[in-house]
């Protein structure tokens, strides 16, 4: 299409609104001078003429109504203009802390529970190792450094054994 | 806090300090436009007036972090769109559902019936209400982006760096969806736009 400036303006106004008779009357000046656009132009302004009489889609009169019988459903009126609800923002967190609050509770007791089962089965086995390893009778190594000194017993040539064999 | 408020902006900052009055004008001045988007959105007049009422419901909720940094009709129509992609992802999730089937069904009827008073239509009427039923078509079959930056610009008159900001694309992207819009419609239309019945009054 043509890119001339006036066109292009009248064109984009078109789009948005209808063209005002002073407007109106640019274009048959433009048209004058650009004649080969003419079928152009026309269906340019036909489409937006058809764009801009389009129904309207129906309202109910009892829209405003309806909004605000939704609006009380939902939540009521809206907060002050700082923002902030306390009531609201109690009412969020209470069960957020409360879920926590039981949850580390839970996580306590289970360590608790598991500390002590640990601390029983510690204790079982310290019992168990003292009763198992009492000392034995004095008499059992009265010849112990006796023992230590000796040497070595010989121990059999088995490569001459074999050999003789 | 600009200085020029504009006054939507004005009447939501009394809305956000509780004001009712305030927040019901705004409904009224607004339920039309933002129910013309819904409806040409998810082609549905009931589901429509849901999602315009769900719209003004989530205003009303908002309005305690409402700050008036941009007009205020920016920020109604971005929350409304946010609200019509949430439905045509609700649909495209659950297709059973899909209203757009319905209408394909049944596309050689109007998108709602408005009752005829007269005993025999004009055929200048009738000869209009195909027309209209042509472009909804059309218009329907464009891309959402292009639709509702078409629609912002040509209904609700919306400025072009308004539009780009509820779509959240820049300003030489929204004139390009509009140009494509318009492009794809005068392709589909034009043997209707040729009739001649769209003229503009002199």
């Amino acid at each position: 299409m043509n890119p001339d400036p006036v066109y292009e303006r009248l064109r984009e106004l078109s789009w948005r609104r209808p063209l005002t008779a002073a407007e109106q009357a640019q274009l048959q000046t433009w048209l004058r001078a650009h004649p080969e656009a003419q079928p152009e132009v026309e269906v340019e302004l036909a489409l937006a003429q058809a764009l801009g009489s389009l129904p309207a889609a129906p309202v109910p009169s009892n829209f405003t109504a309806r909004v605000w019988q939704a609006i009380e459903r939902a939540d009521g009126p809206p907060a002050r203009a700082t923002g902030w609800r306390p009531v609201g923002w109690w009412r969020g967190l209470f069960p957020r802390v409360a879920v926590a609050t039981v949850v580390i509770g839970a996580g306590l007791l289970v360590y608790q529970h598991y500390e002590a089962g640990q601390q029983v089965a510690l204790m079982k086995s310290f019992l168990a190792v003292t009763e198992s390893t009492s000392l034995a009778d004095p008499k059992v190594i009265e010849d112990f450094e006796v023992i230590c000194q000796l040497r070595p017993p010989i121990l059999a040539d088995k490569e001459l054994l074999e050999l003789m064999e | 806090m600009p200085v020029n408020l504009d006054p939507d902006a004005t009447l939501m900052l009394r809305a956000k300090q509780g004001d009712g009055g305030a927040f019901t004008e705004l409904v009224e001045k607004y339920k039309q436009p933002i129910m013309n988007l819904a409806f040409r959105t998810l082609r549905d007049l009931t589901e429509a007036e849901d999602l315009a009422q769900a719209v003004f419901v989530q205003v009303w909720k908002a309005a305690p972090r409402y700050e008036a940094t941009a007009k205020f009709s920016t920020w109604l129509f971005t929350i409304a769109r946010n609200l019509c992609l949430n439905e045509i992802r609700r649909r495209t999730r659950h297709p059973a559902g899909s209203l757009d089937q319905t209408r394909e069904d049944a596309e050689d009827q109007p998108l709602y019936q408005v009752e005829d008073k007269r005993v025999a239509p004009a055929s200048e009427e009738l000869l209009r209400g195909e027309l209209v039923e042509k472009v909804e078509a059309a218009l329907a079959g464009l891309p959402e982006n292009q639709r509702t930056a078409l629609l912002l610009c040509r209904q609700e008159e919306l400025s072009y760096e308004e539009i780009a900001a509820v779509l959240g694309c820049s300003l030489s992207a929204t004139k390009s969806l509009i140009h494509r819009a318009r492009e794809t419609l005068k392709l589909k239309l034009k043997p209707y736009l040729q009739t001649g019945f769209w003229e503009e009054k002199k």
